[in-house]
């Protein structure tokens, strides 16, 4: 592995891994390796997501599966210097980023969501999760994903009146997906959204309380983009600014 | 059930250090002990803490507990066996009762834990209920805040001679090591 070409992605974009993939590999070296990658995620986001992506092989890992964790390891070694700086901002707002990549898994069609959070400018909470459940609905989808940030915005939120940091101010979700913004905002029934009923309303009673304000933001800039889906480089060094990843060891 | 074990330092085999260790698997739930749990702060909160501490220009102290798990105090009755080299005519068909927790038994974490916030709630600080790791004190203008991860400590805050008192008055209670500014 010493003589590497780094790579400038953690994962390919174009590679759909599937259960059956190649012949068998060795499983224990593959759990030790992978074991490792997951302890880096602690404070690595950009991996987080091809790390999720060959942890799903645990139990029986092949050959391509063995090939993507070699290609972390290939981009790890051309940004081995990459970490979250945290800077003065000047506020301590709370910001979200949610997204959610429709039935990316090639296996069952389950999503894969993800959810950012900012406080103060710096990012301190990130995560990438395959869904539980199929569902057949993008904007179920996104949803779902929108209360687990909510969950985690609110608990953010308790935290820093307990410390009474900060007073007053709205927190602010950030998501792609207009027709789930314009649905939450709008309580109009429709019959393609009764199953949604009740995260819906969770979301709403958080608006019209007026503590949280949900905004489109075009995908470019959606952050949580590399936590649900494999990114070109360009794309993933913009989101990598964005989060307050920088390489140290790399002259800026 | 004593256990002895010898570890040299690396390199020069100037000193040996030995630990005692207990035989913790032997123990059996309900009986030995009740709640096993170690606290340990979420990742989001220590870097929430960061966060603020940056955005406030505050400076972050960090503070290691020298062997944090023989601090516990043992709510339980359990028994260990003289440890050996130790015994003599007298002891021989005895076993001693241990007082506080020791390395290698199912309670120290929580044990430990429990010492640090009757500590801290003794030196008025509030226990933060977003997450229990964390303590925060506000006196007149002056703001503390402490987050601990199992036996490492951060200690952020607004006034630098709270934080250099809650320093000594860890020290009193606990023996700690300044690792100085994080």
């Amino acid at each position: 592995m010493l003589g590497c070409r780094p790579v400038a992605s953690p994962i390919d974009p174009k590679i759909k891994l599937t259960k059956l993939a190649g012949e068998k590999v060795d499983r224990e070296r593959y759990q030790r390796l992978v074991g490792r990658l997951i302890y880096l995620t602690h404070t690595r986001p950009d991996i987080s997501f091809a790390v999720s992506v060959v942890s799903r092989y645990m139990h029986d890992p092949r050959k391509d599966h063995m090939d993507a964790v070699y290609h972390i390891l290939r981009y790890l070694k051309g940004a081995l210097g990459k970490g979250l700086i945290f800077r003065k901002h000047g506020h301590f707002n709370i910001e979200g980023y949610c997204d959610s990549d429709w039935a990316s898994c090639a296996d069952d069609r389950k999503s894969t969501s993800g959810y950012c959070m900012f406080v103060g400018g710096n990012l301190v909470s990130w995560k990438s999760k395959k869904q539980s459940v199929e569902q057949g609905q993008q904007q179920k989808q996104e949803y779902r994903v929108i209360v687990v940030g909510v969950v985690e915005m609110l608990w953010l939120r308790t935290l820093q009146i307990e410390l009474k940091m900060n007073q007053e101010s709205q927190m602010r979700l950030w998501c792609d997906n207009k027709s789930a913004i314009s649905i939450a905002n709008n309580p109009v029934q429709h019959d393609r959204t009764k199953h949604i009923e009740i995260d819906r309303f969770f979301i709403k009673e958080k608006l019209d309380s007026g503590i949280l304000k949900w905004s489109h933001v075009s995908t470019e800039d959606e952050v949580a983009d590399c936590l649900t889906k494999g990114l070109g480089p360009v794309s993933l060094s913009r989101l990598c600014d964005k989060m307050g990843l920088v390489d140290i060891f790399r002259p800026s | 059930m004593g256990v002895y074990n010898n570890t040299d330092t690396i390199g020069q085999n100037d000193h040996y250090e030995a630990q005692l260790v207990a035989k913790g698997y032997s123990q059996t739930y309900d009986i030995d002990y009740d709640e096993t749990f170690a606290h340990v702060a979420k990742m989001s909160t220590v870097r929430t803490l960061i966060s603020l501490a940056m955005n406030k220009d505050w400076k972050l102290h960090q503070l290691d507990v020298k062997n944090a798990f023989l601090h516990g105090e043992l709510m339980e009755e359990v028994y260990m066996d003289i440890p050996l080299g130790f015994g003599t005519i007298q002891t021989v068909g005895k076993v001693c009762r241990l007082r506080k927790s020791l390395y290698g038994l199912k309670q120290p974490p929580r044990a430990w834990f429990d010492r640090l916030r009757r500590a801290m709630v003794g030196m008025g600080y509030q226990q933060i209920n977003a997450d229990h790791t964390m303590f925060f004190r506000q006196h007149k203008d002056h703001t503390t805040l402490l987050v601990v991860y199992v036996d490492d400590i951060i200690i952020t805050g607004n006034n630098e001679g709270e934080i250099a008192q809650l320093k000594v008055q860890l020290g009193k209670e606990f023996e700690v090591k300044d690792l100085g500014l994080l």
